[in-house]
């Protein structure tokens, strides 16, 4: 099946992302192990005082770890053949991704704005939960307008009831 | 001892704890039966409901999410070929066709009750073997426990996921992220960045959700542009009138007690998984079957085999986390999460600080365990209806729940910004082949393993050679590279076979 766009096999193409995610986590990992010992262990753990082995043994350990497990992804995707290698990371599963956690980032936000103006503990729920499931609703697509309606005020409702008239459980 | 048997069971008895056993159980097998949700994702985000719970009714709910969701996976597959977790496909290769030639409840109260079969044999195997099992790990001093925590890690990287290399680098980074906070010996903070409520750690339920439910439900949001209804399929079959018959059950007890027997050794094993057990089971079952030809085209005995199978894995892989404090699985590492956040510390000496919760939680799986047999059996047709809630409803608000349980355990909005951050790195690591499992498992593991390290560099005295004075260990940490190299060759050769 030959992608519509760019004329490429689909297949040839799925691989070719493939490759491209597989390398860019051997780099990702070796960089971070990096960071770790070069930059974040010296900076956030402290081996002064220490009578035993230094609190910055595990994490100096395991950062090596992460630096040669990277080592060996990367002579792996060097010498992978292209039918051998992994998965990744498509630009749509990110875009994705993001939109969803910026909805939910938003949602938080607006939660925390509208509880501190209504001073209740519920209050930013009620006005932003609402919100958030319109927009998780319409992100997932093909739903129906009783769908939102329902999602926007029953589901809303039973959730603060459940919590905060069964469990007694302040919410947002 | 006896008293403490009797006052743990009487425990499970209370009001409370049963009605939690029975939330739980009901909870499993609805979240369960949902395509795209399992009983790992109900348990994350059954967590932070347990806060305000005694640690019995807590532990008991939990374990009732863990076995009704056994069941609950299977009405997706039989009813919608569409398994929740891996395990279950096996169970669609003969419960889908059965389903489909008309015999829905035949297919799904054969898997109903080859679970309960399975779970119980398993749960009698960890009750009988566990306290005699603690009294052996009590044995092991830090140097054998360092050696069987490496061994025990690298057994689970091996297996997980396609790449060890990956498995391994996911384990190390939930072991680094589990140095966060207070370290143990200098009391000095660690990776802390300023903030207060890192001094305890990462809280483990945000860390889960975030890695484990969050992603999926973002994956499952992003199918939704491809969602069609279904037609009345599942619910025309869930009317249908068939049923299993007591003569047709006990034929079918030899699929069920081998399927038992070999979860139950699969999970008693930590990292080899439900998934295995399964496929395992059927193949077994195929072998010894008088009809083989008749195995996936809605044979009951593959049905049988594979669901008594992938449920006695449960009870089993409590065997190494009860022993010696290591979870096999991410049910189990999840079940560890909950303990500490209840101030138990699973391990050996569970036996000797909280016997009579031990025994209670025993209790608690008996009586979840005949709970599934009843919900399940009572609320067939209901929870065959579940399969039928519209993803557009069911994902939006598990995906508020997540935000919400979190915020309600916490008691803040720290631990839900720690939960998006988590996310996007679950979704990365699901998207790149990295296993999700290893990584909860090594953040659980982390603070134990380096213990146990730390004590024995100081018991050998940083003599490296003084370790030929404990030959246990020192043939476990020989052991673990050979068994890594064989378990890649073997990978290797399974992934590219002989022409």
């Amino acid at each position: 099946m030959a992608n519509a766009k760019s004329g490429i096999p689909a297949a040839d193409h799925n691989q070719s992302a493939v490759w491209n995610g597989d390398l860019a986590l051997s780099l990702v990992i070796l960089v971070f192990g990096a960071l770790l010992l070069l930059w974040i262990i010296p900076a956030q753990v402290n081996d002064a005082g220490s009578f035993g082995l230094p609190p910055s043994l595990a994490p100096k350990a395991l950062a090596w770890l992460m630096i040669g497990t990277g080592i060996v992804l990367l002579g792996q995707q060097l010498r992978a053949k292209p039918a051998d290698q992994g998965s990744g990371l498509s630009l749509t599963d990110t875009r994705f991704m993001v939109a969803v956690i910026a909805t939910l980032i938003v949602m938080l936000v607006v939660m925390q704005q509208a509880s501190a103006i209504i001073e209740r503990p519920f209050g930013g729920f009620l006005v932003a939960a609402p919100l958030g499931l319109i927009a998780f609703t319409w992100l997932h697509g093909n739903a129906p307008f009783w769908a939102y309606i329902f999602n926007a005020v029953a589901a809303p409702l039973l959730i603060y009831a459940g919590f905060w008239w069964g469990l007694r459980l302040p919410l947002p | 001892m006896l008293d403490i048997i009797i006052a743990a069971f009487l425990d499970a008895l209370t009001l409370t704890t049963f009605l939690s056993v029975a939330i739980g159980v009901i909870t499993g097998i609805v979240i369960g039966a949902i395509p795209g949700l399992n009983a790992p994702m109900a348990i994350a985000i059954a967590i932070p409901l347990t806060f305000t719970m005694s640690p019995l009714a807590a532990i008991g709910m939990l374990v009732g999410v863990m076995k009704g969701g056994g069941f609950g996976g299977a009405i997706g597959a039989i009813l919608l070929n569409t398994p929740g977790e891996p395990h279950s496909a096996a169970t669609t290769l003969d419960g889908h066709p059965l389903a489909k030639s008309g015999k829905p409840r035949k297919a799904l109260q054969t898997a109903l009750y080859s679970s309960v079969v399975g779970d119980s044999c398993s749960d009698l195997v960890l009750i009988i073997l566990a306290p005699t099992l603690a009294i052996l790990a009590l044995k092991a001093g830090p140097i054998e426990l360092a050696a069987i925590l490496i061994i025990s890690l690298t057994l689970i990287a091996s297996l997980s996921g396609r790449s060890l290399a990956k498995g391994i680098f996911a384990a190390a980074l939930g072991a680094s992220l589990a140095t966060i906070g207070v370290d143990p010996e200098t009391a000095s903070p660690r990776f802390t960045f300023g903030f207060v409520e890192l001094f305890d750690g990462l809280p483990i339920a945000a860390v889960a959700i975030g890695v484990l439910a969050v992603p999926e439900i973002i994956m499952r949001l992003q199918d939704g542009r491809k969602y069609r209804p279904r037609d009345a399929e599942a619910m025309r079959q869930s009317a249908g009138q068939d049923r299993l018959s007591f003569s047709e059950f006990t034929t079918l007890r030899l699929p069920i007690f081998r399927g038992a027997g070999i979860g139950t050794v699969i999970g008693a094993m930590p990292g080899l998984g439900t998934t295995l057990a399964a496929f395992l089971s059927y193949a077994a079952t195929k072998r010894f079957s008088k009809k083989p030809e008749k195995l996936g085209t809605g044979a009951l005995e593959g049905i049988a085999a594979t669901e008594s199978a992938n449920s006695a894995v449960s009870g089993a892989n409590l065997i190494p986390l009860l022993t010696l404090g290591i979870p096999g699985n991410l049910t189990a590492a999840l079940l560890v999460g909950a303990f500490l956040i209840h101030g138990v510390t699973p391990g050996p000496l569970i036996f000797e600080r909280d016997a009579q919760l031990v025994y209670g939680l025993f209790a608690a799986m008996i009586i979840a365990n005949i709970m599934v047999l009843i919900i399940g059996s009572v609320g067939l047709r209901l929870f065959a209806l579940i399969v039928k809630v519209p993803p557009f409803v069911v994902y939006p608000i598990v995906l508020l729940l997540c935000v919400v349980g979190i915020y309600v355990s916490q008691g803040g909005m720290f631990a839900v910004w720690l939960m998006l951050g988590f996310a996007v790195l679950g979704y990365c690591m699901a998207k790149l082949d990295i296993s999700v499992v290893c990584f909860i498992i090594g953040l659980v593991l982390g603070p134990m393993i380096e213990l146990s390290i730390r004590q024995s560099v100081i018991l050998l005295g940083r003599n490296p050679t003084a370790i030929f004075d404990h030959v246990f260990a020192l043939a476990l940490l020989v052991a673990t590279p050979i068994l890594a190299w064989v378990l890649i060759r073997d990978r290797a050769r399974l992934a590219d076979p002989p022409a």
